[in-house]
């Protein structure tokens, strides 16, 4: 395990994302709230790309106390979602959203001044 | 008679020590005999320091060229080493860049600070469980101006998604909708369809 440099902090806006290949693992890093995350791009269900889909708020579904619906809502915490199947992770665990025993392998991302490394 | 006995006796004795080599019966440590015959019969002809390195070489081997080569360049070596490090090392290799996605600015206006401060309160509302929020009267005004607003819009070229990706609005919600508004202007859903084949939207 080393730290791999993977492009300069200045270059992700917020947002944005990149995949990279570093050896046998292929990563996709993310830039959200200021914050990096890297996570194999590899999707637990079927191998899918799962850093290359949407990333859309968590959506909840709100109940009144008699347990009927108030409708949906998104929430302040982002997901990305796997484009072939629609897996869902959250962006700050790489957790799958339904089902948090499924989890990305998380890969420790360091920030030395501008420059941004990928510990894999 | 006695001196020829004794005579006789003397080279046969002589013979018999002779015919027993003492150190050819005691085959000890034939291998340091051999190496010092070896280098007995070798270093003849050197002397001095040359010989003690010569016989060394015979025991303690002969470096190879290659083993040569590492001693005489270590640099070299290490050089080497880290090229053959340096290929083991992962490289990084970017395979694509995803920008985040365009967010569309609008110059802000008085209506618009006043319309989104009406659907806060609206949302409120009907978060709260009050359904009748607004009169039928109000909604239809309300969908009326903004199918014209949009439309007017897409055509003009100013082009923008109808919903935000935080409005929340469900699928069903949509075709409710959506039908509601074919009702309205007395169109059917092939008409719809067949529009968007022609027009391409």
């Amino acid at each position: 395990m080393a730290e791999q440099f993977v492009g300069k902090a200045s270059e992700f806006k917020d947002g944005d994302r990149q995949i990279v290949r570093i050896g046998e693992h292929e990563i996709g890093i993310f830039r959200h709230e200021g914050e990096f995350y890297a996570y194999s791009n590899f999707c637990l269900h079927q191998g899918g790309p799962a850093c290359e889909g949407l990333t859309i708020a968590r959506v909840e579904e709100r109940l009144r106390p008699d347990k009927t619906s108030m409708g949906l809502h998104f929430t302040n915490d982002m997901n990305f979602v796997c484009p072939w199947h629609g897996y869902e992770y959250d962006m700050k665990t790489g957790e799958h959203v339904s089902n948090r025993k499924l989890k990305l392998r998380k890969y420790d991302v360091v920030q030395k001044g501008n420059d941004v490394y990928v510990v894999a | 008679m006695s001196s020829p006995k004794a005579g006789k006796t003397a080279p046969k004795a002589k013979a018999g020590k002779a015919g027993k080599p003492a150190k050819a019966a005691k085959p000890a440590k034939p291998a340091k005999v051999k190496a010092e015959a070896h280098a007995g019969v070798a270093a003849g002809a050197l002397v001095g320091e040359d010989k003690v390195h010569f016989v060394k070489a015979i025991w303690e081997g002969v470096p190879s060229s290659k083993a040569k080569a590492k001693g005489d360049k270590p640099n070299a070596d290490k050089a080497k080493t880290a090229k053959a490090k340096a290929e083991k090392a992962p490289k990084v290799e970017i395979l694509r860049k995803i920008s985040a996605p365009a967010r569309v600015e609008a110059r802000q206006t008085a209506e618009s600070k006043q319309a989104l401060a009406l659907v806060a309160a609206l949302e409120a509302k009907f978060e709260a469980g009050e359904l009748e929020v607004l009169t039928p009267e109000a909604t239809q005004a309300l969908v009326g101006v903004i199918c014209k607003i949009y439309g007017a819009n897409q055509e003009s070229g100013n082009k923008y998604p109808l919903l935000s990706g935080r409005a929340a609005v469900t699928g069903t919600d949509a075709m409710i909708t959506c039908s509601a508004l074919l009702k309205a202007v007395d169109l059917q859903v092939f008409e719809l369809g067949m529009w968007q084949s022609w027009s391409g939207v």
